[in-house]
């Protein structure tokens, strides 16, 4: 490697078949100006240690595989780039907040499971024909959403937000993210059956605003305003149940 | 097949790592929100017991430990107010004016700015109301 | 999926959290450190309905606040909640709020 430079990288690693918890090992390797963390961890397991385990893909934050703690902050491996950790050593783990797999690799299925309960999908207040033609939408109308679809389920919120770290139970920024994305989309009516979700003991009380979700979150979507957007409206609909009862 | 097995990790001390400190700042300060009501709550009740009960409570309030507390006390309420307002973009939908949405640091300069008049206006209408 | 019970205290917990930040700082001044207030025009004050509005809005709101966010706190650290924390903040609050409510209508008008 031309003009290479040096860096180590501290590694937790764990194997199901392994010792009994995760244990750091330490790689040092050459770097260039132009490598991102994820190209460090690709010349460990194509030159060193072909074992090491962790997720990738599009190499360019729009996939969401390649989500980890790095220097103890949820960071992309691919946007976050060796020059700027020089001179090291660089710390690296699996995401906070999830059981680790193997190595750098979670699991999930936490997040997987619940993500259908949010009915993320446009439900349309009724069915709609091809000769009515598309739905038109101003706007102002997208600008209400927009941010919110931009989320790659990369679930550094998670790795970020403790309350899900203390209960997993808590739906968590996300997810509650992508429930008001649908719910402000005016192509939708299926805010009913998502606030069931949304104001349930599981559900966006759990938050507490801590905020830092929305710190790490590489598509700028600000889940934490979204997650309080949400304990409004269901605080609003517990007023209004409460007027309706009262009739 | 049952699943390999994953390791979960420990949550202790988390508050004490990362960006958590400046969280628990602000959480703590509902005990000087707190404490500060329950001040103000003997204060109410003084006032049932009559005009002179409450002089000698306004007497007690101005004394040296009860001084040291308050002093306590407004810091906490003062960090409350400025912690409020900075988190407040976080959890109110976004502010649209003239067709742009107003930025974070916008809304948290206005809300410590009101914040601000707001003591202002309670120690000058307060001085000139209840004070000869 | 059962409904959080959260929505009356997170709005009591809103509520107090903003007059606190607006109020807080002023009154804690005003009374420590400002001129020294005339015990008979606070009185009048107190019987004043806008005045006993004020008085029951910062006992009460503050307490709720603080309940809300303590309860929440103290899960934060690690403290396994159960039924008893919860009684045990918000009926603090709710204590605060009935014995402000009763004296300041003892007080009269």
């Amino acid at each position: 490697m031309p003009d290479a430079h040096r860096i180590t990288l501290e590694v937790l690693r764990f194997q199901p078949e392994g010792p009994e918890a995760p244990y750091l090992q330490s790689f040092e390797i050459p770097y260039t100006d132009d490598m991102s963390v994820l190209q460090g961890l690709q010349y460990v397991k194509d030159a060193v240690d072909g074992s090491l385990t962790f997720r990738w893909s599009c190499r360019m934050a729009i996939c969401g595989s390649c989500g980890m703690m790095i220097g103890g902050v949820p960071r992309l491996a691919c946007r976050t780039f060796l020059r700027d950790l020089a001179p090291g050593p660089v710390r690296i783990e699996a995401l906070e907040h999830f059981p680790i797999a193997r190595d750098l690799v979670v699991d999930m299925e936490d997040f997987v499971e619940k993500l259908p309960k949010i009915r993320p999908w446009i439900v349309p207040a009724e069915p709609r024909t091809m000769e009515e033609g598309e739905h038109r939408q101003s706007p102002a109308q997208l600008a209400r959403f927009e941010s919110l679809s931009h989320c790659i389920n990369c679930l550094l919120c998670y790795a970020a937000c403790p309350q899900y770290g203390l209960d997993s139970r808590f739906l968590g920024p996300g997810l509650s993210a992508l429930l008001l994305r649908y719910d402000e989309d005016s192509r939708d009516a299926g805010r009913e059956a998502r606030m069931t979700v949304a104001r349930s003991e599981e559900g966006v009380f759990g938050c507490t605003a801590v905020g830092y979700c929305t710190e790490v979150c590489p598509k700028h979507v600000d889940p934490a305003n979204a997650v309080n957007r949400a304990k409004g409206e269901a605080a609003v609909g517990w007023l209004l149940s409460l007027a309706k009862r009262g009739e | 097949m049952s699943a390999p097995r994953t390791y979960t990790r420990d949550m202790a001390g988390w508050w004490r790592r990362g960006p958590f400190a400046g969280y628990l700042a602000r959480e703590i300060t509902c005990l000087a929100v707190g404490a500060y009501g329950l001040l103000l709550l003997t204060g109410v009740l003084r006032l049932a017991d009559g005009v002179d009960a409450f002089a000698r409570w306004l007497g007690v309030m101005r004394s040296t430990p009860a001084l040291v507390l308050q002093a306590v006390l407004l810091a906490g309420l003062a960090w409350h107010a400025i912690t409020w307002f900075l988190i407040l973009p976080r959890t109110i939908p976004p502010v649209i004016v003239a067709g742009r949405r107003v930025p974070s640091w916008a809304i948290q300069a206005a809300g410590i700015g009101v914040a601000l008049a707001g003591a202002i206006a309670v120690v000058v209408a307060g001085s000139k109301a209840l004070a000869p | 999926m059962k409904p959080s019970r959260e929505p009356p205290y997170w709005l009591l917990f809103g509520a107090g959290g903003m007059l606190a930040a607006l109020v807080g700082p002023g009154l804690a001044w005003l009374i420590a450190f400002g001129p020294p207030l005339d015990s008979a025009r606070v009185h009048a004050f107190a019987r004043h309905p806008l005045g006993k509005a004020f008085l029951f809005a910062v006992v009460a709101l503050f307490l709720w606040h603080a309940a809300h966010r303590l309860y929440h706190t103290i899960h934060d650290f690690g403290w396994k909640r159960g039924e008893a924390e919860w009684l045990l903040c918000y009926g603090v609050a709710a204590m605060a709020s009935a014995a402000a409510a009763l004296a300041l209508v003892a007080i009269g008008f």
